[in-house]
């Protein structure tokens, strides 16, 4: 529950909620702000906290990527005592849980005589007092107390602790600027794009073998489906899951799931993943998320398969009647009709069949012919009901002329038996 | 275990009136929720399925940049923290929160309503999940 977070934020940002925002008297001078935030913050001082951010979370980037030696070349480079000082918590590994503490006892933060007691656990547990980060005023009162200060020390903290927690530096920067509101949101990403997207490579491919691939792209047009499935997995199965993938697998879930930013978290997460895990490991991935998808899919009724929705949308009338008409068909006439027709038609034509029609048919072909049509049939895409019509129709006309004698005079009728003359005509007069 | 803040309890703090409006509001989100589920959160903000609030809209962008768990709720909660909200508006605020967290989780219409029902209070929440179990299940807000 979000409640729990909100406390302890309230607790560490006592003093500013209290001294900056007091009341409801702030609401006019915030008018037409979309989000107006308790740091009022001209644009000048928000740009240069945005800076400090942007700074800090390519430094945490710097880390990651190559290592305690750039993050130490950055301390040395890095001019801001406090922003140093964040660093170096970074570098020296501390518990997420002693960053704010760090800051107070640094002199960054100054206590003040707010309400310590005001934040406890509603249960009795004495252990479990309210936050470890206490109840302190940030006021920057080491630099000069104002309040561009105080939201940059915040910035810091929420930067410094989510990085030693291993979070990706695109949400480290999107906790700093959290302090600036939404207002610049939108430039934030457009930053964050412009540097990690420009690091972006196309890895060579790891294909572990699997189901995997196939499964996702028979779910590709079912965009609910997937999501949920990305959002049940969480970032680490789902990167494990899809380190051995071929790159189009991939895709198909970056583009059903994640925004372009978010594509590129999900490389990154992939080439930890590739680097991490033995392929056993990658390879029970793999199979783990295709179990997922399945039971997504059993718990969601409206979620349909493409196979189902297909279903739904064939005409159960002309099933019957191509069905009806393959059972009632001479032998020899069925035979003879098959035999010659092109292996991808009659591929089509069983995808509208009834079981037993299947068995007829096959009943009546070479084993070699039945082969090609088998091969015919798995590389067949569903056809729809029009298509499905047309191929029908195709057929019913062969069967009649391979019934029609070749002397035929007019006006006389064919020798047909009078429920396959009449499952012809509904199959040839359908629209 | 719940912690207690004075000041956030402050803030929180609503008229009867008030909150009964809360109902609509979570009915709104629990819909939300079921499109969600069948289109998938890209394609909804793609349409502009979350333009509603500011909230609502930046927090479904994060959760497509791949932010979700204790970052995303960290993150969620600075916003919240920082906001000038108060009574009603800040409630509801922390209602579309819950509501994001809930759908970067995956969770069900069911099991969202169920973490959204709460913020109406112990009376209002009741009424809500009664009307759930009497729907057979789906939320009937």
């Amino acid at each position: 529950m979000i409640v729990n977070t909100l406390c302890r934020l309230h607790t560490s940002l006592a003093g500013e909620v209290e001294h900056i925002s007091p009341g409801k008297d702030r609401k006019p001078e915030t008018r037409g702000e979309p989000w107006p935030t308790l740091f009022r913050l001209s644009p000048r001082r928000a740009g240069s906290c945005l800076e400090t951010a942007k700074r800090f979370t390519l430094a945490v980037d710097g880390y990651r990527n190559q290592g305690k030696d750039q993050l130490l070349l950055a301390i040395r480079e890095e001019r801001r005592r406090i922003v140093k000082f964040s660093l170096s918590l970074l570098a020296s590994s501390v518990s997420p849980d002693s960053v704010f503490q760090a800051f107070v006892t640094a002199g960054f933060i100054a206590g003040t005589s707010s309400s310590a007691s005001e934040t406890t656990p509603k249960t009795t547990s004495s252990a479990a007092a309210a936050s470890p980060q206490g109840s302190v005023r940030a006021s920057g009162a080491a630099e000069s107390g104002q309040p561009q200060n105080d939201c940059e020390t915040f910035m810091l903290i929420s930067g410094t602790q989510l990085a030693l927690k291993n979070a990706h530096p695109i949400a480290v920067m999107r906790a700093m600027t959290a302090y600036l509101g939404f207002s610049v949101f939108n430039d934030t990403e457009a930053w964050l794009v412009q540097k990690f997207g420009a690091k972006r490579r196309d890895d060579d491919e790891l294909i572990i073998p699997g189901d995997l691939p196939d499964t996702i792209f028979s779910f590709s047009d079912n965009t609910g489906l997937i999501d949920l499935a990305v959002r049940l997995a969480g970032m680490q199965l789902l990167s494990a899951a899809l380190a051995g993938c071929p790159r189009e697998t991939i895709t198909v879930i970056e583009e059903a799931a994640f925004s372009p930013l978010g594509a590129i978290v999900v490389d990154e997460e992939l080439r930890n993943a590739r680097s991490r895990h033995a392929s056993e490991e990658l390879s029970d991935a793999q199979d783990a998320f295709p179990v997922l998808m399945g039971s997504v899919k059993d718990l969601s009724p409206r979620l349909e398969t493409e196979e189902e929705r297909w279903k739904g949308s064939v005409n159960t009338e002309l099933v019957s009647e191509i069905s009806q008409l393959i059972l009632e068909l001479d032998n020899r006439v069925l035979k003879s009709v098959v035999s010659n027709l092109d292996t991808r038609l009659v591929a089509s034509l069983i995808q509208a069949m009834e079981p037993i029609a299947h068995d007829r048919l096959f009943s009546c072909v070479a084993s070699s012919k039945g082969k090609k049509i088998l091969d015919a049939l798995e590389a067949s895409a569903p056809l729809g009901e029009n298509e499905l019509t047309r191929k029908a129709q195709i057929f019913a006309q062969k069967v009649l002329s391979e019934i029609a004698p070749r002397n035929k005079t007019l006006g006389k009728s064919l020798p047909l038996p009078a429920k396959v003359r009449q499952l012809l005509t509904a199959i040839l007069s359908r629209e | 275990m719940i912690l207690w803040n004075a000041q956030l309890t402050r803030r929180l703090a609503c008229t009867d009136e008030e909150r009964s409006t809360l109902i609509a509001f979570i009915g709104d989100l629990v819909s939300l929720c079921g499109k969600v589920k069948s289109e998938g959160l890209k394609s909804l903000a793609e349409s502009g399925g979350f333009s509603r609030t500011p909230m609502l809209e930046y927090g479904v962008r994060m959760i497509l940049e791949g932010i979700s768990g204790e970052t995303l709720e960290e993150i969620l909660a600075i916003y919240l923290t920082t906001s000038n909200f108060e009574s009603v508006e800040f409630l509801k605020q922390c209602i579309t929160t819950e509501a994001l967290l809930s759908l970067a989780s995956g969770d069900s219409c069911d099991i969202f309503l169920r973490k959204l029902a709460p913020y109406c209070g112990a009376h209002l929440a009741t009424e809500l999940l009664e009307s759930l179990s009497q729907g057979g299940g789906r939320a009937s807000v």
